[in-house]
């Protein structure tokens, strides 16, 4: 079955924080049942921008990295006791917040420190790649709706929209950690 | 409990549904389509368990472990079972019987609340199925709404808003996108309030004003009160005892809800009231462009005209990456400006930090220091100028002072532009090397730049209306760029922009936005006419603050005229009334502020607000306000049309605006005069209809959002002087000459060397190497920055997550500057001059110039000490440490950019 690929291409980013409002936006106070439970007020960004600064003033490089869960091929977060993780069919990665008994060792595992623990409900949560708006039919992440600049190509990776920019060899944040991430960027 | 708080409650009302099974999701009704209707959930009753004698009811109460109890009326034998609800929210009742039908009844209790139902079971084999208690799925509806910076799609869930989100023909801003935290915010102004303390007469003490200490009053109480004050101040002191002091606050998103407006239509036909004078955003535009082009600012520069025909682009002194996302078309510039790139076109950004946008765009960028922007231009001038790449025909027959040889008459010799550019007047040739050592910019890329600049046009002369003019002498900056262009014979031409391009937006049809020939636009409230002549002058030395405190009268100087305060016929200030803007964090000097705040001369001050801002302490009395998602307002920006619907109920005992102030038109006598005769929803439809949309308002409230169609390629864009450039004689400027002025004599006239007859650099007071900058050796910059507009949305939690660091403003200081003073990233730090102090967060960032700090303004001023004036803020709010000095006594801008601090690591913070 093809697989969910985001591709974000870091030339286009302002660094607006609309992808990772939007989010945030989303998931607090709102549950959707089997797929992510209500995300806390504080601490949780499930979509973050990192600021990569590089160089001296005034030689300066600065790149923004959008950074959801990588829906790894490889998820390493799902080494647990609790099997609360599992990769679907269509490459999203999940926690199932009934069977997730909050040990936070899936936090601990992941490289890329997408995971985060929620302490009035004892679990984990991360980011869905907005699996609960694409069974309702929405086409695209809250993220990636959200973004003005279109920084993001999101779909199954036999999209013809995703195969023209997979031909132009987008690559991962971090390769050398090895999960195989579903999301890949275009870098400055 | 109210809806409000049902949302601040930790449990949310969709993890209460959660117990049913039968909420999937949220079903959405598509964008304003409609309203969803009641939907009772009805899930099929399980299997029922094989039965031998008994008969059973299967009972449906809509939640897990809910007891249900049976009874039996008839047969007299029969008898019933209770039974606990399962996770589904089934029951099962068994009976006991001899023989069927059994009757009776079924009860159980939920949220303190019975229900009892009748059942009949006829047989064993056919159960009795009751819905005792019905799951009532969430109303969930999506409507349109907007706010200053955006129009928005607003989930609402039962009452609530649920999710907002962003329409793709104008994103909205990431904080726009957070304001369930806006609307739900813990600060949120509930009810009347009024300051502990106070009553009417003028005779209250003023000891605890800031303090914070309040008392709870009916609105009957508080317009009783009020109505009373008024009527004392004008009799005993006249009307233009008021101050509707920046009564609009920085802007209201919808045509109708027009507070500054709203506010005066009631107290013009009271009587009036002392206004105030001032532009905060672009003073320099305002009050300096005339001199060179004869109008404030031109009308916007056209996108398209750019995108088509600029070969490149000089954004000097703007940051749209992060700050244009100011009016209703929320990224709309920033889309067009990656068009402009993706088109070819060279984008070259001069600023002291290295922004969002030279991250975004920039080909080049060229760091300056800040305060010395007119010089490195002044030496682009020369370099025009002495290679010959000036427009000297252009210049003969379209502007009067370029040379000696086309002053007006009476001008001194040598007092031209070229000859102050080439130092014949003083001595002091503008040459590239003059300028690299005021402005660090390399002399090599100086004169590079202006030999691009002049040959490679159009180019679009991007200086902004903010920026670089918010600072001492800003209007030179405003000329000076202005000049720029008047020599190489870009004013009028195709491409290179009228300067300044309204970077952020404009009430001149649109922020540059198309707007087209036959286009009508809706109406606005129409604003009532104020009989008081007396203001007093926002920014300055002499500026409100000071009137206020001043024993004696004052003069004060605002483009080329001298007023009194008090005018003549007037009276002092002795009430203030705000509604809706935030101007005690927003106005330079926080502490001068404060001072007259705290005079006992004042003797009313009101604030009509939604949130408790850092003025609504100050009160004596306190109005709420509701906000735009709770009222109807309609609002347009450029080809858009958008229904700002009512998405909820009011919070609290909030009311907008045009009830607060129709509650006290009526029982001042002037409610007609207030209303015009019109309800609000008599006004929302007129005010719709002056579009003449096809369709009709109630299609269009359902609709939400309504763009113009509009054909890119067929489209020609205005270009701003073109006129006058293709006919100057028919087409004349609103000047004394006629003509562009790079010679004014009216401001020679003056005869004051702070405004100069042609631009010119004058070294800032508090600037680099001024003498202040021994004490206070760092420049401060008070841009925007993305989490906030001015002071709005930094109260969202969200948005202070991600933008505060141990709940503190960043300040961004370079390693250069943080090192020796022993301050490592994320460190509280103390910033602080003569002025004031306040407590930030040091991000140490190489984005930043060395000798510069940036620290964003609209931080919300926290004291430690509330109603001390001179308190440590610990909010971080520039304008504790920000200058009322003036930009000059022609413009009078506030002037943000030009103040220089001191910055210590915080100890025991």
């Amino acid at each position: 079955m093809a697989k969910y690929l985001m591709i974000a291409d870091t030339r286009r980013c302002i660094g607006c924080e609309n992808c990772v409002i939007a989010c945030k936006d989303l998931h607090v106070g709102n549950e959707f049942k089997g797929i992510a439970a209500p995300q806390p007020e504080k601490g949780q960004w499930w979509m973050t921008l990192e600021e990569k600064v590089e160089g001296k003033f005034p030689n300066v490089k600065v790149t923004y990295i959008p950074k959801p869960c990588m829906q790894c091929d490889n998820p390493v977060c799902a080494n647990i006791p609790d099997k609360s993780i599992s990769k679907r069919d269509d490459g999203i990665v999940l926690i199932d917040p009934a069977k997730n008994t909050g040990t936070m060792q899936d936090m601990y595992l992941c490289p890329y420190r997408v995971i985060f623990y929620n302490p009035d409900l004892n679990i984990t949560q991360k980011c869905t790649f907005c699996a609960e708006l694409l069974a309702k039919g929405d086409k695209v992440p809250a993220c990636v709706a959200a973004c003005p600049m279109g920084v993001f190509t999101f779909g199954l990776e036999d999209d013809p929209a995703v195969k023209a920019k997979l031909s132009q060899n987008p690559t991962p944040l971090h390769p050398e950690y090895g999960t195989q991430p579903r999301v890949l960027y275009f870098w400055k | 409990m109210s809806t409000a708080d049902q949302e601040q409650a930790k449990v949310s009302r969709r993890r209460l549904l959660k117990w049913t099974g039968a909420l999937a999701g949220a079903a959405v009704v598509g964008v304003g389509a409609g309203f969803g209707a009641d939907m009772l959930i009805r899930p099929n009753a399980p299997t029922p368990p094989p039965q031998t004698s008994n008969g059973i009811v299967q009972v449906y109460v809509a939640a897990k472990g809910i007891q249900v109890t049976g009874t039996t009326s008839s047969p007299a034998d029969a008898t019933a079972t209770s039974g606990i609800s399962d996770a589904n929210g089934w029951a099962t009742v068994v009976l006991t019987t001899s023989t069927f039908p059994v009757r009776g009844t079924v009860s159980a209790t939920l949220g303190g609340k019975s229900y009892t139902a009748d059942y009949q079971v006829d047989s064993v084999s056919s159960p009795a199925v009751i819905y005792l208690i019905q799951q009532i799925a969430p109303v969930v509806k999506v409507l349109t709404s907007a706010d200053t910076h955006g129009p928005m799609k607003v989930e609402v869930t039962d009452g609530v808003i649920t999710r907002i989100m962003p329409y793709d023909v104008a994103i909205a801003p990431a904080y726009q996108l957070a304001y369930r935290r806006r609307v739900y915010s813990p600060d949120r102004i509930k009810y009347p309030m009024k300051r502990v303390g106070w009553s009417p007469g003028g005779q209250s003490s003023i000891a605890n004003r800031g303090k914070g200490e309040f008392v709870r009053i009916s609105w009957d109480e508080a317009i009783n009160l009020l109505v009373q004050e008024l009527n004392r101040i004008k009799s005993t002191y006249g009307p233009s005892a008021l101050c509707g002091f920046n009564i609009a606050g920085w802007a209201s998103a919808g045509n109708f809800h027009a507070k500054g407006t709203q506010a005066g239509r009631l107290f013009g036909p009271w009587g009036g009231y002392t206004y105030t004078v001032g532009n905060y955003s672009m003073a320099g535009w305002q009050w300096g462009a005339p001199y060179s082009y004869g109008t404030p600012y031109s009308k916007p520069y056209d996108r398209i005209d750019v995108l088509r025909n600029a070969k490149m682009m000089i954004m000097w002194s703007v940051n749209p990456a992060e700050t244009t996302v100011v009016r209703l078309e929320g990224h709309g510039e920033n889309q067009w400006l990656q068009r402009c790139k993706d088109a070819g076109i060279k984008m070259v950004v001069v600023d002291p930090v290295y922004t969002d946008t030279v991250q975004a765009w920039a080909d080049e960028y060229i760091p300056i220091i800040p305060g010395t922007d007119v010089a490195m231009m002044a030496a682009m001038a020369y370099v025009i100028i002495s290679e010959n790449l000036h427009d000297q025909a252009y210049l003969d027959k379209y502007v009067v002072g370029f040379d000696d040889a086309h002053l007006p008459a009476g001008a001194p010799p040598k007092s031209s532009f070229k000859s102050y550019i080439m130092g014949d007047a003083d001595g002091v040739p503008k040459t590239p090397e003059w300028a690299e050592a005021i402005c660090g910019v390399p002399a090599d890329r100086i004169r590079s730049l202006a030999r691009e600049y002049a040959t490679n046009k159009p180019c679009f002369l991007a200086t902004g209306r903010a920026g670089a003019q918010r600072a001492i002498y800003g209007e030179q900056y405003v000329r000076m760029s202005i000049a720029l262009h008047m020599i190489t014979g870009q004013l009028g031409m195709a491409g290179a922009g009228p300067v300044p391009t309204d970077f952020s937006a404009g009430g001149y049809g649109g922020i540059g936005l198309p707007v087209l020939p036959d286009q009508k636009n809706f109406g606005s409230l129409p604003a009532a006419a104020n009989p008081v002549k007396q203001f007093v002058l926002q920014m300055s030395d002499k500026g409100f603050a000071n009137a206020i405190l001043s024993d004696q009268p004052i003069t004060f100087k605002h483009d080329r005229v001298t007023y009194t305060y008090p005018l003549q016929g007037n009276s002092p200030i002795h009430a203030i009334w705000w509604t809706g803007g935030s101007s005690l964090n927003q106005h330079c000097n926080i502490n001068r502020t404060l001072q007259a705040f705290m005079s006992p001369k004042i003797e009313l001050i009101v604030i009509q607000d939604s949130w408790w801002t850092p003025a609504a302490y100050f009160a004596d009395l306190v109005l709420p306000v509701n906000t735009t998602f709770e009222r109807n307002d309609i609002a347009q920006q450029g080809l858009i049309y958008i229904a700002m619907n009512k998405c909820i109920e009011s919070l609290g005992e909030s009311k907008s605006d045009w009830e607060i102030f129709g509650m006290l038109a009526e029982k001042l006598g002037l409610k007609d005069q207030f209303t015009g005769g019109k309800t609000e929803d008599q006004w929302l439809r007129e005010l719709f209809s002056a579009a003449q949309l096809p369709m009709s308002y109630d299609d269009f409230a359902k609709q939400g959002l309504y763009v113009l169609p509009f054909d890119e390629s067929k489209y020609v864009p205005p270009v701003t002087f073109k006129s006058f450039i293709d006919d100057p004689v028919k087409n004349p400027l609103n000047t004394p000459s006629k003509k562009f002025e790079l010679y004014s004599d009216r401001l020679a006239a003056l005869d004051d060397p702070e405004v100069p007859a042609v631009p010119k650099y004058i070294p800032s007071p508090e600037g680099r190497s001024s003498p202040l900058a021994a004490k206070y050796p760092l420049q401060l910059l008070t841009p925007h920055v993305k989490y906030r507009r001015h002071s709005t949305a930094d109260n969202i939690s969200w948005m202070r997550e991600l933008d505060k660091v141990n709940d503190h403003e960043q300040l961004w200081i370079n390693p250069i500057d943080a090192q020796p003073r022993g301050i490592l990233n994320g460190d509280t730090v103390r910033v602080f001059n003569d002025r004031g102090a306040v407590l930030a967060a040091a991000k140490v960032t190489e984005r930043v110039m060395p000798g510069v700090v940036k620290l964003g303004q609209g931080s919300w001023y926290k004291p430690v000490r509330p109603g001390m004036v001179g308190s440590l803020d610990s909010g971080g709010a520039v304008n504790v440490l920000c200058t009322e000095r003036s930009t000059s006594q022609l413009a009078q801008g506030p002037t943000v950019n030009s103040n220089l601090v001191e910055v210590v690591k915080a100890e025991g913070m």
